[in-house]
């Protein structure tokens, strides 16, 4: 039986060690359960590639981050601080693209691309997720060359550095990853 | 006990536009006891105060130092205000007691820089700081710039990708041998234990980049045998200094 990204419709020829290890059906249920980057329970005909399931996780922590705009004062606070400015991201080797729009006390985000972004970042899936996880940083990943920025790096670098209070904000508050 | 210095980074580099007359003055109006800046050389050999390398002329992007200044000048910045020179802002702000801090990436700028702060009898009140973006050894950047002034301060603005610190890439060696006086550290990096080697071997320690609420009451609460952090930097200067006044209550900056 072949199992089939709901996604991209690819075929999933291998599965991720973590996911191959707590992967279970669940009698009662007839479904499979599934831990990979924190999806919890998900239905046979839910499931992602792991292409599409970082891509998913990259888009959760984003939301994780624009409800933390709306609810928590202290990261409200310093958003209210800068300038609006729009981040075009491009995750070459997932052919994935999303931007995000930060300052004024505002952080919105959507996939694909936008006309008007001041900065744009460039790197592997792999690099960006780990930023966003806070397993490496984005001025080692642009020092390496890992990540490429163009246009304004200032604000390029608080862009950076409010992902990163907001992770921390996060943490703190218990939220979810 | 000392106070936490504070450097207005690119004048007040969030408010309004960087590195401008204007963003200066606001610096200073705000109270900071020092303005922080990137200097670069024209082909002319005039320094102008600009963070970038290149400029857009005729749509395409030529090096400042290719550039003449009045090529330079005629330039205008979003608010329509020309590039500095360092002549017209040592001018304009010669009755303040300020300090400025100038990144460079060329001895030849800082030689410069010196020159002109004789003539302005303001020897005293410049620092000259490696740019934390250049990943050459001390010794190629400050070597030529020691042996024209012995007594102006030196700045080892430490590499952004040596940040996450080893005791190597502080050069504490050649901090010794040419008498650098300061580490700077970008604020991602720093923590009490880096305060404290660096305070033992007996140089200053300056963080950089500091922009929010958290990490401002963090470093300027930190205290190692009595003493502040020495100074900070910030894009947000108005800020930090509400804060600093608030928390460092006793001593002079």
């Amino acid at each position: 039986m072949s199992l089939k990204c709901s996604s991209c419709g690819r075929l999933i020829e291998t599965l991720p060690i973590q996911c191959g290890y707590s992967i279970t059906v669940n009698n009662e249920t007839n479904q499979w359960e599934c831990c990979i980057e924190n999806c919890g329970t998900i239905s046979f005909d839910e499931f992602l590639c792991e292409n599409c399931c970082t891509n998913k996780n990259i888009m959760k922590i984003n939301k994780t981050i624009e409800r933390l705009s709306v609810e928590n004062d202290e990261f409200n606070e310093e958003l209210g601080l800068f300038k609006r400015h729009i981040v075009q991201t491009n995750l070459y080797n997932s052919d994935f693209k999303y931007w995000v729009e930060f300052g004024g006390g505002e952080f919105k985000f959507g996939k694909g691309e936008v006309d008007g972004a001041a900065i744009i970042v460039s790197c592997p899936q792999k690099t960006m997720n780990q930023i966003l996880s806070g397993k490496l940083d984005f001025l080692n990943e642009f020092f390496n060359g890992e990540l490429k920025i163009e246009g304004d790096l200032q604000y390029a670098v608080v862009y950076f550095d409010l992902l990163k209070l907001a992770l921390e904000i996060n943490k703190e508050i218990g939220g979810i990853p | 006990m000392n106070r936490t210095f504070i450097w207005g980074h690119r004048g007040a580099g969030f408010i309004g536009v960087q590195n401008t007359i204007t963003s200066f003055q606001n610096a200073i109006d705000m109270g900071v006891d020092g303005l922080k800046t990137e200097a670069k050389l024209s082909k002319n050999r005039e320094i102008v105060l600009f963070f970038y390398q290149s400029l857009k002329k005729n749509g395409e992007d030529v090096l400042i130092n290719n550039l003449d200044i009045n090529d330079i000048r005629e330039f205008k910045l979003e608010n329509n205000e020309s590039i500095p020179t360092l002549r017209e802002v040592f001018n304009a702000f010669k009755n303040y007691d300020i300090k400025y801090n100038f990144d460079i990436s060329d001895p030849e700028v800082a030689i410069r820089i010196i020159k002109l702060a004789r003539e302005f009898d303001l020897i005293d009140k410049i620092e000259i700081a490696k740019s934390s973006m250049n990943p050459n050894p001390l010794p190629e950047i400050f070597s030529k710039i020691r042996k024209f002034d012995k007594k102006v301060t030196l700045v080892n603005s430490i590499f952004l990708q040596h940040s996450p610190i080893k005791e190597k890439h502080l050069e504490l060696e050649s901090m010794r041998k040419l008498n650098v006086q300061v580490i700077n550290v970008n604020f991602n990096f720093v923590n009490f234990e880096l305060f404290k080697k660096v305070k033992d071997k007996g140089f200053k320690f300056y963080v950089w980049g500091v922009l929010f609420k958290r990490s401002m009451h963090e470093f300027l609460t930190m205290k190692y045998k009595e003493e502040y952090i020495d100074a900070m930097m910030s894009n947000l200067p108005d800020r930090l200094l509400k804060m600093r006044d608030k928390i460092q209550v006793f001593g002079k900056a």
